[in-house]
């Protein structure tokens, strides 16, 4: 058999803007894999729906991440078999009898394209799979040192060992034995070790003044986090007692008339204000107590969206109403705070991207629980990540967020830090999750996906009672 | 209960009151008070500020009033140094040891507790070993965003001062029917024949004097806060398998039970059962 396909990523950073959707369309109606026998084309494989493959089946199932639906194939698979010996076509002309052979040729397929997308999906830094640990691009000073050893090792294992030759006028037995131990190593590879050993080290200095800058910056944001803490909790007496004068106030005139009007308004507005201001007081509060609570994604995600509506509406961007795949979606104990700060992150993200993109914008979330692990997938139709920097968003500083300049506050210095993604990493891991840039949804453009470990079935247990 | 909320003009003659002490400026305070008296027949709350521990209690027994009303934190914007908490201990004792005539303090009062604290929340049904020292609890962002609220708080706190009296009363008059079955309104032991003779076991093996809230922390906690002997209304509809959303006529339902099966003991007003 032959067997050739070409692979199509649909990604706007593939491919210009102009022209995304007619070919993803185009991808719809005439992707997949054919198969022809002896020249002929067996239908309905590669038609438009037909899923031999399980191509599609498997991009729902969203274990495994990168592209490799239907329409990311153009292709076709060419048997030979003019005998009818092995492949057999079906009364009905749709089809190749299923046997022992027609399996194996789908399996075949299946992973060769699948291997194909791995190796793709390497290269470009993506995450394979959903539950892929250790996922690191870059050497660092540890695995340089590392390397070094091994090529000392190497060169002094037996098979290596060139025995120092000794002096043919001394014949003491002492000598001899002193120079057993002894061996010599070339000096390309000493010249190697050195190399390796240098490199390392300037690697170690340049990762000791990044994580001592990560901490210095991550001690001045926990301070202002106690700070916004203290804050919060003072200004809520002042807050509510305002919105108390402003309702018993407006309760003082009719409706109808101006007054009633204006103080039903200072009414609303304090009272938005108020519940504002509520939510981070519970979500800073929760960072005092010692027992964490397993976190009910539901509630989390209305929570944050009730108190981001406002922000929102000002920038005129669309929150579409959450999608949750599930009645029960609850995460393991997590601080009410830092859900908040991944929401917020994601969210602040967003909304650059969405400025920079210059579109009506929109966000979608996604909710789900699958393997044990709960997840959170955050989209917005923004300007999107370009593949360039798809490796350092999560690292600490990288920002493409204009400098803050010598005039902006604080607040402005602080959004653009690029800590944002870092520190949504640090959470998620810290619990034994993760988060990843993933295909984002149709109207959609960039994705973030969080996931923790789901509740345990007693915690869930307890939780619903 | 009816989920309308009435709007009470304040009157002049206000038997009952309040004396609230809140650490924080008074225009930051009084509108808490007032929204829950705006909600309240007949019901006063008095805003000061703490004074010194001992200065703040004699405070209590000169004045006398109905109830006292705490804010969690006393010692924030003050120069006091104690809290709510301690100061409820020591009138409970001064209130225990009046019981026994040990002390020349005025009496057993409800002590409320109020608090912008959102952990309140959580905690908020009293603890069920019924030695809690508030009678009630209430987080202060409820009122603000919640005029039913409002006026359940004001509703309870009214009935918390009537029946802490009404618990004196019954505690001096020393009738030979137990003080738990004079509270929860019954006039003769024969009446209490369908309850658990264990429930007033609590009280009877007691060598001195009980001051009120020992009887009125046990009947909020165990019999009116938590289904026993006493249900509210919707754990009714539930055992009489109705959905009371569905049941337009559950109020004419209730009417006919009530003269028969209503509680009408202390504590009635604020927990309805």
């Amino acid at each position: 058999m032959d067997f050739k396909a070409y692979y199509f990523i649909h990604l706007t950073e593939f491919v210009p803007r102009s022209v995304f959707s007619s070919i993803k369309n185009t991808a719809e109606e005439r992707g997949g894999i054919r198969l022809y026998r002896n020249g002929y084309r067996v239908l309905p494989y590669g038609e438009k729906g037909d899923d031999w493959l399980g191509l599609d089946a498997s991009t729902r199932n969203r274990t495994f991440l990168p592209q490799h639906a239907t329409y990311n194939f153009f292709g076709f698979v060419e048997l030979n078999d003019p005998e009818g010996e092995v492949f057999e076509e079906t009364a009905s002309r749709e089809y190749l009898l299923e046997n022992e052979t027609s399996k194996e040729l789908q399996d075949f397929v299946y992973r060769s394209l699948m291997a194909a997308v791995s190796r793709i999906a390497d290269l470009r830094g993506r995450k394979v799979t959903a539950s892929q640990q250790g996922w690191k691009k870059s050497t660092d000073s540890n695995q340089r040192m590392s390397a070094a050893v091994d090529i000392l090792k190497a060169a002094t294992s037996p098979s290596e060992v060139v025995p120092i030759t000794t002096d043919p006028s001394s014949t003491s037995n002492e000598d001899a034995q002193a120079n057993q131990g002894q061996v010599t190593i070339p000096t390309a590879v000493i010249a190697d070790v050195v190399a390796e050993l240098t490199d390392a080290i300037a690697d170690d200095k340049e990762e000791k003044k990044a994580l001592i800058e990560e901490v210095a910056m991550l001690r001045v944001l926990s301070s202002l986090g106690m700070v916004i803490g203290e804050f919060t909790h003072e200004v809520k007496q002042t807050l509510g007692a305002t919105t108390l004068n402003a309702k018993r106030l407006s309760r003082m005139f009719p409706a109808e008339s101006q007054e009633g009007r204006v103080l039903g308004q200072l009414s609303q507005n304090l009272g938005r204000f108020n519940q504002y201001v509520s939510y981070f007081d519970r979500a800073v509060q929760d960072n005092n107590r010692r027992e964490l609570d397993p976190q009910d994604l539901h509630v989390v995600v209305a929570n944050w969206l009730k108190s981001v509506a406002p922000s929102a509406e000002r920038l005129k961007i669309t929150l579409h109403e959450p999608v949750f795949e599930d009645d029960l979606i609850v995460s393991c104990p997590i601080h009410t705070s830092e859900w908040a700060s991944v929401l917020f992150n994601f969210y602040s993200n967003a909304i650059k991207a969405i400025r920079r993109a210059k579109t009506p914008g929109e966000i979608g979330i996604v909710v789900g629980r699958s393997k044990g692990q709960v997840f959170l997938e955050f989209s917005d139709n923004g300007d999107g990540v370009p593949d360039g920097n798809v490796d350092n968003i999560f690292n600490a500083f990288f920002t493409t967020s204009t400098p803050a300049g010598a005039y902006n506050d604080d607040q402005d210095a602080l959004q653009g830090s690029g800590l944002g993604l870092k520190i949504v990493r640090d959470i998620a891991q810290s619990y034994g999750g993760e988060v990843s840039l993933t295909d984002a949804p149709a109207g959609f453009v960039t994705c973030f996906r969080v996931e923790f470990p789901e509740a345990s079935a007693e915690l869930k247990e307890q939780y619903v009672l | 209960m009816s989920s309308e909320s009435k709007l009470i003009p304040a009157s002049s003659e206000t038997p009952l009151w309040y004396l609230y002490i809140d650490d924080e400026d008074a225009n930051a305070v009084e509108p808490y008070a007032d929204e829950v008296m705006d909600h309240t027949a007949e019901l006063r709350i008095e805003v000061a500020t703490p004074q010194s521990f001992d200065a703040q209690l004699q405070d209590f027994n000169d004045r006398m009033p109905d109830g006292i009303l705490l804010d969690l934190r006393l010692d924030r914007e003050t120069d006091v140094s104690y809290r709510a908490t301690a100061l409820a201990q020591e009138f409970r004792t001064r209130a225990t040891e009046k019981a026994s005539a040990v002390t020349e303090w005025f009496g057993d009062r409800p002590i409320v507790l109020w608090s912008t604290d959102e952990k309140l929340r959580n905690s908020f049904t009293p603890d069920k070993t019924g030695h809690d020292l508030f009678d009630l609890r209430c987080v202060k962002d409820d009122i603000v965003n919640d005029e039913n609220k409002a006026a359940l708080i004001g509703r309870q706190m009214k009935s918390l001062a009537i029946s802490y009296h009404t618990l004196s009363q019954i505690l001096v008059r020393n009738s030979t029917l137990p003080v738990l079955w004079h509270a929860l309104g019954f006039s003769s032991l024969d009446e209490t024949y369908f309850l658990d003779p264990r429930i007033e076991a609590v009280f009877e093996r007691r060598d001195t004097v009980l001051p009120a809230h020992e009887y009125a922390r046990f009947i909020v906690s165990h019999l009116l806060e938590h289904p026993g002997p006493l249900i509210d209304e919707k754990l009714l509809a539930a055992r009489l398998g109705l959905d009371l959303e569905k049941s337009a006529d559950f109020a004419r339902l209730l009417s006919y039970l009530k003269p028969i099966a209503a509680y009408n003991g202390v504590f009635a007003e604020g927990w309805p059962r």
